[in-house]
């Protein structure tokens, strides 16, 4: 066992590769599974290394090819194996291929201090539902609001975000990338709704540079919607998909009982 | 430098040579903060006025940049070092080894020459900061005064008690070790306090608080107790702890390379084993500091939150969490090795395979961006820009799961280490380790249960369940080793542990665990200070300067690069002036104290001729590495928000915000008009002008009104209010037509109309580009000082002419009338016109800038950059204290060394 730790510790690697490669799907994009690879390399090899009879045992083998004791057809297949897999790579990497250019995209564009709103300068930092607000200790008016806002939601949004909130609309496969899905614990339920109103009231063209704006098909919902129909909206969205807006203040609450 | 760290040990110990050496520190100290106070004012005063100077053509941002960081990393080291040094030499009383004492003795002695080093660049710092950015310095050295003052009390404290420290080291042993150790605490408490207080400035250019709308100080304490100040205190305090230990690892990895004995060999061995268990165990808590203080940012700002976790920082979190992954992998490895020369240990190996699997795991969830970098096609793919698998991985909750198990597995790794030699014989033991095992796996349950649990709630409910995670896994640290300590009470050894006998890559290990820590600090300090974006003071002071731009991740990280080869750098001189001193020492004495060692047995080690090139190699290769991944996350520059240019096609809502901007800031309309309930009532209404514009003057429409009663304000009086206001085309408020109209604009929108004033292109053509203007007349403008006074032919009769004030008065005498108004009254005028707090609203800095405008009218110099000229009082009174406290020193020597000669004669 002991004398075959190069070999157990090559056969892991390449297992790994190819679980990480076929196994998951939808499959993950190259930069997440150079990240993947280059932590289970170092992890192996900082394994064999972390015990002397193990380091020793792995050593063994390339000591043989290096120092020239193996046999002479392994040592030419090692030594002709290196450049050749080094050319390899060299190739992989200067090949012209016609796959688009990387996006480099946050997922979570920063938003302005401040943006305009119907020529109102609007300020991020204090931005609150003032529909929620109101009505809080009212649910009957705040229900009533969200099924106002449920209409809106259909009247407009529905076509890209899908009826059930998933980001699946009829329109949704046309873009890339497609409409954000409500449901995913990454998007709304992250943010407060200070972040979704600038995000449906400048849309796409809102975005900043590091968020690729030309990336996102989404209209600047302000030029057709009023405040309120967006509040309404995004009240919706929210009761919707099951989720909850971002709060600090509930948190600070929370963790004070 | 060198004569600081002579040796205690050197001269027979006595009060008398303990004072002196303390002496020296505060000497030095003085000396340096009058150079300071002197190349400061000396070069404020030879360069010319303005709000950001460059010195040689070197950006202003990053000279600032690199002295800030070395500067803070000494300080880390020389106030995290004594908060170990204390503990190992208490441990070292309470045990009886003399080890520990030697251990400790050598820890401290690292410090002497750290402590110069960080005054140093202290000094250089300071200096950079008045000279570069003499605006904002003046402004928050003004704010902050008291905190300065307090600032230096502390670091002469810190000095003399530090060196003392050091100096008495030999006089204060046997029966008076407890006021060594006591010594060794006040130490720790000056050093708190102190990073403590040089948070404050840090903290409230973050997170300002204490501070009106026009950045006047309303409470001091506010300022001092901003959001983000407790956190970064604790966050810092943890780091200096664990970056202290691994730099002293690092010192003892450098010493055991080049060590020519065993003895050597197995003594720094022990040290670098002690330093890495130190900056571990200071490391394990630090994630929950940091989540603490990344959760205020979000609360104070969601902004900055969001830039820094979200946004474009989020690229660099990457490297953050290579960096953190790399240090437990490193840390383990290092325990693992270290195994090896413990007899009975090879017991535990078998649980290297799954500790090494759950590492890397939680890496790879750790390491697994949020925002990941994909290709159109594979973005289509994964049907949006995260991956419906992988983006599980990519939030919070999925990150503290992770880290909390990587935290107990490398607890584990330390546990078995400890046992490694020791088989224990209490009657309990099965039953014990059975507890043992089942707390850790409770642990891991409840850290597994709640990662997954809180996929399935609410944010704001998900967000406490990271304290729960926490609470779990130290309370399961605590329980085990509660239990282990009776454990292994009389426990059978199986052999003795064989200091010296571990392989060179293990203390490689070391190396890189300090390597990594110093980077750390680095990023994530650019981190820190880079969300705060084109900011100063964040929200309130804006960095107008070409340098306000957000660089791309790829310099920034080469910058951090570069510090931290410079630091290591410097660190090597100190390292090796205390190996020089430690080789005289041994000349003089003979070696101290032995080690426990074996001798030549079988051991790994194979001494080589240099092992210092191939560690500075090493480190190069490190840092390399590190820059070269922040080369692979996207690349972009952020620009502050460009200025809005006016043209024929700017849209009536663009017109009118920058109508109110206008009306807020260049107007100065705001200082007699009010567009809010609450608000100044010299003039009328801004609120209703739009509306009344139609009926006030018969036959003229609204929008010909508005612009006559802007731009000829005289011609036509709105009943019950005086002629006072200024033409909007003349000076102070200088605007072409373009912006008038664009204020006509934001008007009509405040009386909630529709825009109709349109913009053509004679109003742009009358934009003329004005030349220089000074910067006080500039100030007298934006905050209305000539809608009443005239100034040069310019302005409004409300208030007596300034032109000359100067002949009449001294600078002081103006300042304090614009600060009170009511101090005195100019004949002829009515008191109590000027608004009491008008000259309080106006920053500091600025009030400075129109003091020196109206006395450079008369033909009198007078120094904008603060009040300071270079002989100003402040400096000088400071000097004389510090000089009759060098005094008083001196004499306590003077005395101390009297008594010296009498014992001696006796």
């Amino acid at each position: 066992m002991r004398r075959h730790t190069l070999y157990i510790a090559i056969m892991l690697w390449l297992a790994i590769l190819a679980g990480l490669k076929f196994g998951v799907r939808p499959p993950m994009p190259a930069s997440v599974l150079m990240i993947y690879m280059t932590l289970s390399t170092i992890a192996i090899i900082l394994f064999a290394a972390a015990d002397e009879a193990r380091f020793q045992a792995f050593l063994a083998p390339l000591r043989a090819v290096f120092e020239g004791r193996a046999p002479k057809a392994v040592q030419l297949l090692v030594l002709a194996g290196i450049p050749l897999l080094a050319g390899w790579g060299a190739w992989l990497r200067t090949a012209p291929s016609w796959d688009a250019p990387f996006e480099p995209r946050v997922v979570h564009p920063e938003p302005p201090s401040t943006f305009n709103f119907h020529g109102k300068r609007i300020d991020t930092a204090s931005l609150k539902n003032p529909l929620r607000a109101a009505h809080e200790k009212d649910p009957a008016q705040l229900e009533k609001l969200t099924a106002e806002g449920k209409t809106i939601y259909y009247q407009n949004c529905f076509f890209c975000h899908g009826d059930a909130l998933a980001g699946d609309g009829h329109f949704a496969n046309a873009f890339s990338p497609i409409p954000a899905n409500f449901r995913d614990v990454g998007t709304i339920s992250m943010l407060q709704e200070s972040f979704v109103f600038w995000r449906v009231s400048t849309g796409g063209p809102g975005l900043p540079r590091a968020a690729t704006p030309w990336l996102s098909a989404m209209p600047v919902w302000q030029n057709f919607l009023t405040e309120d129909e967006i509040w309404k909206a995004i009240l919706y969205i929210y009761a919707g998909s099951g989720s909850t807006p971002r709060t600090w203040d509930e948190e600070t609450k929370h963790e004070k009982h | 430098m060198a004569t600081a760290s002579a040796t205690p040990s050197a001269a027979a110990p006595s009060a008398f040579a303990a004072l002196k050496g303390t002496y020296k520190g505060v000497l030095k100290i003085s000396l340096m903060l009058a150079a300071t106070y002197l190349v400061a004012q000396g070069l404020s005063s030879y360069l010319p006025a303005a709000d950001y100077r460059s010195l040689f053509g070197f950006p202003n941002r990053i000279a600032v940049w690199v002295i800030a960081e070395l500067h803070l990393m000494f300080a880390a080291f020389v106030l995290g070092v004594p908060i170990f040094a204390v503990i190992t030499e208490f441990v070292g009383v309470t045990t009886k080894e003399k080890r520990y004492d030697d251990l400790a003795r050598e820890f401290t002695k690292l410090l002497a020459m750290a402590y110069t080093l960080t005054a140093v660049l202290g000094c250089i710092l300071l200096v950079l900061l008045i000279v570069l950015y003499p605006k904002l310095t003046g402004y928050m050295s003004g704010m902050f005064k008291p905190t300065w003052l307090l600032y230096i009390v502390l670091i002469f404290g810190e000095v003399i008690i530090a060196y003392l420290y050091w100096y008495s080291w030999d006089l204060l042993q046997g029966s008076r070790k407890k006021w060594h150790l006591l010594l060794g605490v006040l130490v720790n408490v000056w050093g708190t306090a102190l990073l403590f207080v040089a948070d404050i400035w840090v903290t409230f250019m973050m997170s300002p608080a204490g501070i009106d709308d026009a950045g006047n100080l309303t409470s001091l304490w506010a300022a001092i107790n901003n959001p983000t100040w407790m956190p970064i205190n604790i966050h810092r305090l943890l780091a200096n702890v664990a970056f202290g230990g691994s730099i002293a690892a690092a010192y003892a990895a450098v010493r055991f390379l080049n060590a020519k004995t065993d003895e050597e060999r197995a003594r720094f061995d022990w040290m670098g084993y002690i330093g890495s268990f130190i900056a571990i165990g200071a490391f394990i808590p630090l994630p929950f500091a940091g989540y603490w203080l990344g959760r205020e940012i979000y609360q104070f700002s969601q902004q900055m939150g969001v830039s820094m976790m979200g946004g474009s920082f989020a690229w660099l979190w990457i490297l953050q969490a290579m960096l953190i992954g790399g240090l437990f992998l490193a840390s383990n490895f290092y325990l693992w090795l270290g195994m090896g020369r413990i007899p009975g240990a090879e017991r535990y190996v078998k649980f290297q395979v799954p500790m090494m699997i759950l590492l890397t795991i939680g890496f790879i969830v750790w390491a697994t961006p949020r925002s990941i970098m994909a290709s159109g096609a594979e973005m289509s793919a994964m049907g949006g820009s995260h991956h419906p698998f992988l983006g599980l991985f990519g939030v919070m909750a999925a990150k503290n799961t992770a880290v909390n198990l990587m935290i107990l597995t490398t607890f584990f790794s330390f546990m078995l280490y400890r046992r490694g030699n020791r088989i224990p014989t209490v009657s309990w033991a099965a039953m014990g380790k059975i507890v043992q095992a089942l707390v850790i796996a409770a642990a891991a349950g409840v850290v597994l249960g709640y990662g997954i649990y809180s996929y399935y709630v609410p944010s704001n409910i998900r967000i406490g369940f990271s304290i729960y995670q926490v609470g779990a896994v130290l309370s399961a640290m605590a329980i085990f080793v509660a239990i282990d300590i009776p454990l292994l009470r009389g426990a059978k050894e199986i052999g003795a542990i064989r200091w010296g006998q571990i392989p060179a890559r293990a203390q490689y290990a070391l190396f890189f665990l300090a390597i990594s820590f110093t980077w750390l600090m680095g990023l994530m300090g650019y981190i820190r200070s880079g969300i705060r974006q084109y900011w100063h003071i964040y929200g309130r002071v804006m960095d107008e300067s070409a340098n306000a731009y957000t660089m791309m991740h790829g310099h920034a990280t080469i910058i951090v690069s570069i510090i931290t080869v410079i630091f290591f750098l410097l660190v090597s001189v100190v390292f090796w002036m205390a190996s020089r001193n430690d080789e005289k020492k041994k000349k003089k004495k003979g070696p101290g104290s032995t080690f426990p060692h074996a001798e030549n047995s079988e051991c790994h080690f194979r001494p080589r001729k240099t092992r210092t090139w191939p560690l500075f190699l090493f480190l190069l290769a490190t840092v390399s590495i590190y820059s070269y991944v922040g080369q692979l996350v996207p690349q972009f520059e952020e620009y502050p928000p460009e200025k809005k240019v006016i043209t024929v096609s700017t849209p009536p809502a663009e017109l009118a915000a920058i109508g109110e901007e206008l009306v807020r800031v260049k107007g100065g309309c705001l200082i007699c008009h009010k567009v809010t309930e609450t608000g100044n009532v010299r003039g009328p209404d801004l609120r209703k002008a739009a509306g009344q514009a139609a009926t006030r003057k018969p036959g003229m429409d609204a929008e010909a009104y508005l612009l006559e009663s802007i731009t000829q304000p005289d011609v036509f009086l709105v009943p019950g209010y005086p002629k006072m206001m200024p033409s909007a085309l003349k000076p102070p408020a200088n605007m072409n037509l373009a912006e008038v109209k664009s204020i006509i604009a934001y008007l009509q929108t405040l009386g909630g109309a529709e825009v109709t004033v349109k913009i053509v292109a004679e109003d742009i053509k009358a934009a003329k580009a004005s030349g220089p203007v000074h910067k006080g007349k500039e100030a007298m403008g934006i905050y209305g000082c000539v809608g009443c006074h005239k100034i040069e032919g310019e302005g409004g009769e409300v208030g007596p002419e300034l032109t000359k004030v100067g002949a009449g008065r001294t600078a002081e005498e103006v300042m304090k009338k614009i600060l009170d108004p009511a101090a005195w009254t100019t004949p002829n005028f009515q008191a109590g016109i000027m608004p009491a707090n008008l000259g309080k609203s106006i920053p500091e800095g600025e009030r400075h800038e129109i003091v020196a405008y109206l006395m450079g009218l008369s033909g009198i110099h007078y120094s904008p950059t603060g009040a300071e000229s270079p002989w100003s009082h402040e400096g000088v009174r400071l000097g004389l204290v510090i000089l009759i406290f060098n005094l008083g020193m001196l004499a306590a020597l003077a005395i101390a060394a009297r008594r010296e000669k009498q014992r001696k004669a006796a």
